[in-house]
């Protein structure tokens, strides 16, 4: 047997799933892995999950009561009413953080839901006093008055959320003004929104290298990348199928998606040594490649039958080579790890 | 989250060492790892794009058989089509050569079912959905052992699960929703907490972990749907799902032994008061939180994560309560879990532990 091979899986982190194989496998008495599993996952982790999540749980239904009463009495409620008691909850919440400490999970979560009733605020704002100004702006706004928590938070979830506050701000800015004032081509909007995406990916890789641990959660990049994606692939797709109606901003996206494949090919296989991170590419470049072979096919070939059957053997031929791609790309990976 | 990091070789020394294992067993165990890395299931990801694949080329073989004579619109040639591409299928996954077999084979399964359900429906004019539920449970059971795809075991079943919940909404049997949920939750509960686990079983556990809290905002959104009328009350649901819940807390706590503790019987109190003053769906979302951290399974987690806000949402629009009601439930339910957070955190078990 190979030793190597025995050393690796060894050298892996023990988990449940693997302690239950065991198990089943007749390998680990019911007492063995019944100890396994204490080890591993002694009181003291549990007793802290639980508290996390009683924190997490707790945090998300008060703030989702909140939000309700004020929607039920909005209408009875006078303007200082309304403007008084939200920002009431704002202080309350930003002092507790102070004195608590910033470093608490409760008080990150605290943070969050001081930036959540920021909008609640604006949106208030805007209704006592009739500004007539565009729903973009209230974003906007939300996202410049809650950026400073965001800095300071050394939160994930809440960059997040400010992420998603400003790319909201941004698209209603495309719909309110750009679009119907300028003309501004939707492309242009979705190249904006990419670049913005990278920037903060590339933020999260640099931050995470100076040794912010708050960065490390995959999901983040995950989240970052595919948003980075999508937004480069609603143009490239659009330009596939509807060439008439793109301009340079569709040429544009589909040479920066192009080009992202392969700078995160590259980052992604040889630097940050990222599996799923080459998935969400290869998944992209199977949904690019796919709607240029619907297109050829439906277009060049007048033949229903042949053109379903060809597109139905394309997409299974497309995506099995990404499949033996990856698994041979995962292979080699785990091999140089452990090379 | 919040696990003790010890790798499988320090946890097999500590178990080598306290005698419960052998010199024999942890050279068996040793050589039982290495095979299992080399021939280690596909990570999730890889599975995704299978899925994806498949589910995308099914409707177009789909397609090219309906559109080629062969079939036509008959029925009968339909349904013919549709059992020939399923034992294809089930022949294929048997080769197993290449990844475009596998992927062929999943779509030509997704394809023959779409055919018989299809000839099903058409010989029945379209109107009896109990049929097609019926119809797909059983080809599910049939097909089911023979194929071999986890992406086959997960998508079916979860098909069949949607079109029973179909049957009842059509058929206006809004109670049987309750009978619905009490059997996911059994089944869920059951299959993730069995002591042997099965392997070719998984695909199911996962059916019922997303079919049930589905069903449960089926449950909720019956109630948007007509205003003014309460199509069936949650409390069936609630009630059948804080049993659950009770149920699943004492069994990841080592039987009717762990009542005896303080934690326990406060875990089980918190279970009641949730039951009785929130929405089913938080509960259904807690109980796949837990049972995700007490299997270890990160898929659980994620999914109660993505129902959580789902209910929230749906709650907000639920008609049988004032939203000055929900708004109460709500708070006082998120108030109560940070009371039970801070009182627990005084208690000196609790102090030790996060010690």
């Amino acid at each position: 047997m190979n030793q190597a091979a025995k050393s690796n899986m060894a050298d892996r982190a023990a988990d449940t799933a693997i302690i239950r194989q065991l198990q089943n496998s007749g390998l680990l008495t019911d007492a063995a892995s019944e100890r396994a599993l204490a080890m591993i996952r002694p009181g003291r982790a549990w007793w802290l999950w639980t508290s996390r999540m009683l924190l997490l749980l707790g945090a998300a239904l008060t703030l989702a009561g909140i939000i309700f009463f004020f929607a039920y009495n909005w209408s009875r409620l006078t303007g200082l009413h309304k403007l008084g008691l939200v920002q009431v909850c704002i202080i309350a919440l930003i002092v507790t953080v102070q004195v608590r400490g910033r470093e608490k999970l409760s008080s990150k979560v605290m943070v969050l839901a001081a930036s959540v009733i920021t909008g609640v605020l604006l949106a208030a704002y805007s209704q006592v006093y009739q500004t007539g100004a565009d729903a973009f702006e209230l974003f906007v706004w939300w996202a410049i008055l809650t950026f400073g928590w965001v800095a300071v938070s050394e939160f994930a979830g809440l960059w997040i959320v400010w992420l998603a506050v400003l790319f909201t701000g941004i698209i209603l800015y495309w719909l309110q003004v750009m679009h119907p004032v300028d003309k501004t081509h939707y492309s242009w909007l979705c190249v904006f929104l990419a670049l913005l995406s990278a920037l903060a990916l590339f933020l999260r890789e640099a931050g995470l290298r100076r040794g912010f641990d708050w960065l490390s959660g995959k999901w983040l990049r995950i989240v970052l990348l595919s948003a980075f994606l999508i937004a480069l692939m609603v143009p490239g797709v659009a330009l596939i199928f509807m060439p008439k109606n793109s301009n340079n901003g569709n040429i544009i996206a589909l040479l920066v998606w192009a080009a992202a494949l392969i700078a995160g090919y590259f980052s992604f296989r040889r630097t940050l040594r990222d599996m799923a991170s080459l998935s969400v590419l290869t998944f992209s470049v199977c949904v690019m490649v796919l709607c240029l072979t619907g297109k050829v096919l439906f277009k060049v070939f007048d033949d229903a039958i042949f053109d379903f059957f060809t597109m139905g053997l394309a997409i299974i031929t497309v995506v099995s080579l990404a499949v033996v791609w990856l698994r041979l790309t995962a292979k080699n990976m785990a091999k140089e790890n452990h090379g | 989250m919040a696990e003790d990091n010890i790798t499988i070789k320090q946890m097999l020394d500590r178990l080598c060492s306290e005698g419960l294992v052998g010199e024999a067993g942890l050279r068996k165990i040793e050589t039982y790892l290495s095979e299992r890395q080399k021939r280690a299931a596909d990570p999730v990801y890889i599975r995704l794009l299978s899925g994806f694949g498949a589910w995308v080329a099914a409707p177009f073989l789909f397609g090219f058989l309906i559109l080629i004579d062969l079939i036509g619109k008959n029925p009968q040639s339909m349904l013919a089509a549709g059992v020939i591409s399923l034992a294809s299928a089930v022949i294929l996954a048997k080769i197993r050569r290449s990844a475009f077999l596998v992927q062929f084979a999943l779509a030509l399964s997704f394809a023959g079912h779409l055919l018989i359900l299809y000839s099903l429906d058409t010989s029945l004019n379209y109107k009896i959905v109990g049929t097609l539920a019926i119809a797909q449970i059983l080809l599910c059971l049939l097909v089911y052992p023979f194929f071999k795809n986890a992406v086959y075991r997960f998508a079916m079943p979860l098909l069949a699960v949607a079109l029973v919940a179909a049957w009842i909404f059509i058929s206006k049997h809004y109670h049987a929703l309750h009978i619905l949920v009490a059997f996911q939750t059994l089944s869920c509960g059951g299959l993730f907490l069995w002591k042997k686990e099965i392997n070719a079983l998984k695909p199911l556990n996962y059916v019922f972990a997303v079919g049930l809290p589905a069903t449960v905002a089926l449950v909720v959104l019956l109630n948007i749907f007509e205003p003014g009328h309460i199509l069936t009350p949650y409390w069936p649901s609630t009630a059948i799902l804080a049993s659950g819940m009770v149920c699943l807390l004492v069994l990841l706590a080592g039987g009717l032994d762990s009542l005896k503790k303080e934690w326990m019987v406060l875990a089980i109190a918190v279970s009641c008061l949730l039951g009785a003053f929130t929405t089913p769906g938080v509960l259904v979302a807690i109980g796949l939180l837990v049972l995700g951290y007490g299997k270890g399974d990160k898929i659980l987690t994620a999914v109660a994560f993505i129902f959580l806000p789902v209910f929230l949402v749906l709650f907000y629009y639920a008609l049988d309560v004032s939203l000055l009601n929900k708004s109460y439930i709500l708070a006082g339910s998120g108030m109560a879990l940070l009371l039970v957070r801070w009182a627990l955190k005084q208690r000196p078990w609790a102090r030790e532990l996060a010690q």
